[in-house]
């Protein structure tokens, strides 16, 4: 008789286990638990793999294009009757958009924080012809996104500290440096900033696709 | 006899369950430890039945007490930031295995007909 009423209790013990295990699930199907947690981060870890490798096959593709690209105007100037001055104007004409390395000399500019807008402006207005930052070319049309603590350069986040690379001549570094100037600011503020004034800066190419869909030249 | 009224309770519970009510995130987690404490129990319960050395004074002090005292352990584990409750799932999940142990000894023997030629030596072993 004793075994009988222990049946009945484990009975009523595995129905309020089973209550307890439906409620459960219940309450957690739409939520996240520490497993759907973990899951949820394995997908997004596989989905960078994934964008990652899709990025760096792309890159390459655009690498190659660009080289196919490269050559083919290499190929196209020599060809052509006017050679000479058209190969001049087309290295010249990349030469302004940033589509080609370029080395001269000017200033590296390290620091660890600061409006790097501010800075670009200040290069930019003392006749820098070439800036990168941390080896991503500013080109005419580039954009810096001050988003609190992350700065984007053309939608890339940039990371810290930021190395600014300027080609340009021997009044860059007056420029910069003068008093009252933004760099200046930051020194006194106890920033730390690192001016080297070098000779032999090399800047990358700017590694983006142009676009214009709008923008039309008007003939005469 | 045993089989079908956990059998029936789980069912019961489960349909009773679904209708049941939703509790909050915060506290899924002590109720999924509980869970675990009950499930300790009714598997120890079921291989005291087994054994025939059932206790029902026992049984529901260790279903509650085990319950409350993991339940206490993963608050306090909440607070300092350890994560207690998993000594407490291992322990729990030991107990369990140890019990379907014993259980499926007990099955398996029967099946091959020697529980009674063994059963007299089963109880002097345990």
């Amino acid at each position: 008789m004793k075994n009988i009423q222990g049946i009945m209790v484990i009975g009523i013990m595995c129905f309020l286990l089973s209550f307890g295990i439906s409620v459960q699930i219940k309450s957690i199907k739409n939520d996240s638990t520490v497993i759907a947690k973990e899951n949820a981060e394995n997908e997004l870890r596989d989905q960078v793999l994934e964008l990652s490798e899709n990025y760096n096959k792309k890159y390459d593709e655009l690498e190659e294009k660009q080289n196919k690209l490269d050559k083919l105007r290499g190929d196209a100037s020599n060809n052509s009757v006017l050679s000479e001055s058209w190969s001049n104007d087309l290295s010249k004409i990349n030469n302004y958009l940033g589509l080609t390395d370029v080395k001269g000399k000017g200033l590296i500019i390290e620091i660890e924080t600061g409006d790097l807008l501010l800075v670009i402006n200040a290069l930019n207005n003392a006749g820098a012809e070439a800036i990168s930052i941390n080896d991503k070319r500013i080109i005419f049309n580039s954009e810096i996104l001050n988003d609190g603590d992350v700065v984007q350069l053309d939608g890339i986040m940039l990371e810290k500290p930021y190395t600014i690379k300027a080609i340009g001549g021997s009044t860059l570094y007056g420029a910069i440096t003068m008093p009252e100037s933004y760099i200046d600011k930051l020194k006194k503020a106890d920033f730390k900033v690192n001016i080297q004034q070098k000779d032999d800066i090399i800047i990358k190419k700017y590694e983006g696709i142009y676009n214009f869909n709008f923008a039309k030249n008007i003939e005469n | 006899m045993l089989y079908l009224t956990i059998i029936l309770g789980c069912i019961l519970g489960a349909i009773v369950g679904m209708r049941g009510p939703i509790i909050p995130y915060t506290y899924s987690s002590y109720l999924a430890i509980a869970i675990i404490a009950a499930m300790d129990s009714v598997f120890g319960g079921i291989s005291a039945v087994i054994k025939k050395n059932f206790d029902l004074k026992i049984f529901l002090s260790g279903f509650f007490g085990n319950a409350i005292l993991s339940i206490l352990l993963t608050y306090l584990g909440e607070k300092l930031n350890v994560d207690i409750y998993l000594a407490a799932i291992i322990v729990f999940v030991g107990r369990m295995f140890m019990n379907l142990g014993v259980i499926r000894r007990y099955y398996v023997e029967k099946w091959f007909g020697k529980i009674s030629k063994r059963s007299n030596e089963e109880n002097t072993k345990n």
